[in-house]
């Protein structure tokens, strides 16, 4: 497509820019910024005091400290809520595109959790899953159990509690983007699958799955950036709790950053985290990028 | 030949739907269930939650004995929800324009010319993995010199800038749906490069420009890390922090948590509903590449 003509006309590089200008601004300055910080003992008034050299690492990744559990809480919740969402929206996209075609009622409901705000969802299931909220009351009449379980406060329910909650804000958008693809697969291939007598299930695992890869992992991964992000759930149903068992990388350094105001430590704790997230990420897009080359 | 093939593929189609009746009645079910259950139940919850006394909550008492319209009223008085509302709105409405009007160019730019071989697009979405508790104290530093911190206008700067990686993302598909074709005619046709764009190209684009703008609106709407960080006064406080103002309290006062967070999800959510055609277009560009 490099029409010789438009590529002279449009001056392409001076259109990408501001973006390019962008992305320097709000990740090559933000880095090495944050690395200045990690080095100097920087408080939120007083970014810069003096060099503390590699301390503030020595304190993000001490074992002992509580940061390296926030960092492995963190993928932890990322991995689960990712593939509980993916299964479920897929199964669910499956399900749309084989018996409800149209479904503009469908995915106008399916918006909803997609806009409600973290902060609002948090509420939300906080109050369902409380002591004395609708859900245990909905188990202990149907005699599932017989005490009132602390969901949000008793191990382990608040980790599960915190990622139902974010299964249910998301697991929408899983279900509309792989809906999109499965309506675009061409008709042919399903009507020469039942001609031939595959039953449903045969033609899904077989016809459908392998059609729809790269978009399974497009979403894998977008997914998984999101829950990496994640930082409201926590905040507003758990506050890292009970003990730490909620604690997150992002709410740890959201916590040491704004109520111990150690800007060092939390820049410290920063970078290690946004190493850990790449080397996570790098496999799942290297995944991606070979099932795209398979395809096309 | 071919009015030989219309019977048989008929029949396929007769086949296929005809034996599965049930199921699909069955499964149609589910589908309904699983989105009344579960898609919308939090959200009636809380709309439930919003007519409810403290007590009636405390004591879980649900369906709740008596309702109250009390808690709507109190909420606007505790919290100044309009002025969030209108902090909210400001930010991500000017974010989003902000965003757009650096990211379609660039869009354009990546989905007609492979740029550094195609890897400039992957870079700049890539950029979009790095938490934005990253972005979050340079930025603060630089905005507090610039004076921009309290102010929802330095806060839709932030948004602007920090969704151009998605939007990018987002917009290059739609670049690529229009046909090179019709560019190629504007130039025989002795179009100028600024008319190309703005005439022909960016014309072509609108629903997936208006769609890109609706995503990134959402996500600056819904945010509260960087807003938490960035706004400390009432004048420039958005909507989610206004709700997570709710906690401070000794008594969480649910039902005015609930009133409050539902008078922030009305007006996006009518908006939603009434550009849903743009809004799923875009979403599901993103699954389509």
């Amino acid at each position: 497509m490099n029409h010789p003509a438009i590529r002279q006309r449009s001056r392409p590089w001076l259109l990408s820019a501001p973006t390019i200008g962008t992305v320097i601004v709000f990740t090559v300055i933000p880095l090495l910024y944050t690395a200045a910080l990690s080095v100097s003992g920087s408080t939120l008034g007083q970014p810069f005091r003096d060099w503390v050299g590699f301390s503030n690492f020595a304190k993000a990744l001490d074992p002992t400290n509580v940061a390296i559990r926030a960092l492995w809480q963190s993928v932890a919740f990322a991995f689960v809520t990712t593939l509980c969402s993916v299964v479920l929206g897929l199964a669910t996209a499956l399900i749309l595109d084989h018996f409800v075609r149209q479904g503009n009622i469908v995915r106008t409901l399916l918006l909803l959790p997609l806009l409600t705000p973290p902060a609002t969802v948090g509420v939300a299931w906080r109050l369902l899953l409380d002591n004395n909220g609708p859900i245990n009351q909905l188990l202990a009449d149907l005699g599932i159990i017989t005490s009132h379980i602390s969901f949000l406060s008793e191990s382990p329910w608040a980790f599960w509690s915190v990622a139902l909650a974010d299964v249910w804000q998301w697991t929408p958008l899983v279900v509309l983007m792989l809906f999109a693809e499965l309506r675009a697969l061409p008709r042919e291939i399903f009507e020469a699958a039942a001609a031939d007598g595959a039953s449903r299930l045969q033609t899904i695992w077989h016809i459908t799955l392998p059609q729809i890869t790269v978009g399974i992992a497009a979403v894998t991964t977008l997914k998984l950036i999101l829950s990496f992000r994640m930082f409201d759930l926590v905040y507003v149903m758990t506050a890292g709790g009970p003990g730490f068992d909620t604690y997150t990388a992002s709410y740890d350094i959201y916590r040491t950053a704004l109520e111990t105001f150690d800007i060092g430590l939390a820049a410290a704790k920063t970078l290690v985290f946004v190493v850990l997230v790449s080397v996570v990420m790098l496999p799942v897009v290297k995944l991606r990028d070979r099932a795209v080359q398979r395809v096309y | 030949m071919a009015s030989a093939a219309v019977p048989v593929k008929r029949e396929v189609a007769r086949e296929r739907t005809a034996p599965h009746l049930k199921s699909a009645f069955v499964a149609r079910g589910f589908v309904w269930l699983w989105l009344v259950g579960f898609a919308t139940f939090p959200i009636l919850y809380l709309l439930i939650v919003s007519f409810t006394r403290q007590p009636d909550l405390l004591a879980g008492n649900f369906p709740p004995p008596t309702l109250t319209l009390l808690n709507w009223p109190r909420a606007f008085q505790s919290v100044p929800i309009i002025e969030y509302l209108q902090n909210s709105l400001t930010a991500a409405g000017v974010g989003a324009v902000i965003t757009v009007v650096i990211a379609v160019p660039a869009a354009y730019a990546m989905a007609r010319f492979k740029l550094w071989g195609g890897r400039l697009l992957s870079i700049v979405v890539s950029t979009y993995i790095a938490p934005p508790v990253l972005a979050v104290f340079p930025l603060f530093y630089m905005f507090r010199a610039a004076g921009l911190t309290n102010s929802e206008v330095g806060l839709a700067v932030v948004y602007g800038l920090a969704n151009v990686p998605v939007a990018v993302w987002l917009l290059e598909g739609f670049v690529r749906r229009v046909p090179i074709e019709i560019e190629e005619a504007a130039l025989v046709d002795g179009a100028s490069s600024y008319q190309l764009l703005w005439k022909v190209v960016f014309r072509l684009m609108a629903p997936g420009i208006v769609a890109a703008a609706i995503i990134c609106f959402i996500l600056s709407y819904n945010e509260l890390l960087v807003a938490q960080f960035f706004t400390t006064s009432t004048a420039s406080q958005t909507l989610p922090v206004g709700i997570s103002l709710f906690q401070g309290d000794r008594q969480v006062q649910f039902g005015q948590m609930a009133a409050a967070s539902l008078t922030g999800l009305i007006p996006v959510y009518m908006a939603a509903v009434f550009l849903q055609r743009w809004l799923v277009e875009g979403l599901e560009q993103g699954a389509l590449k």
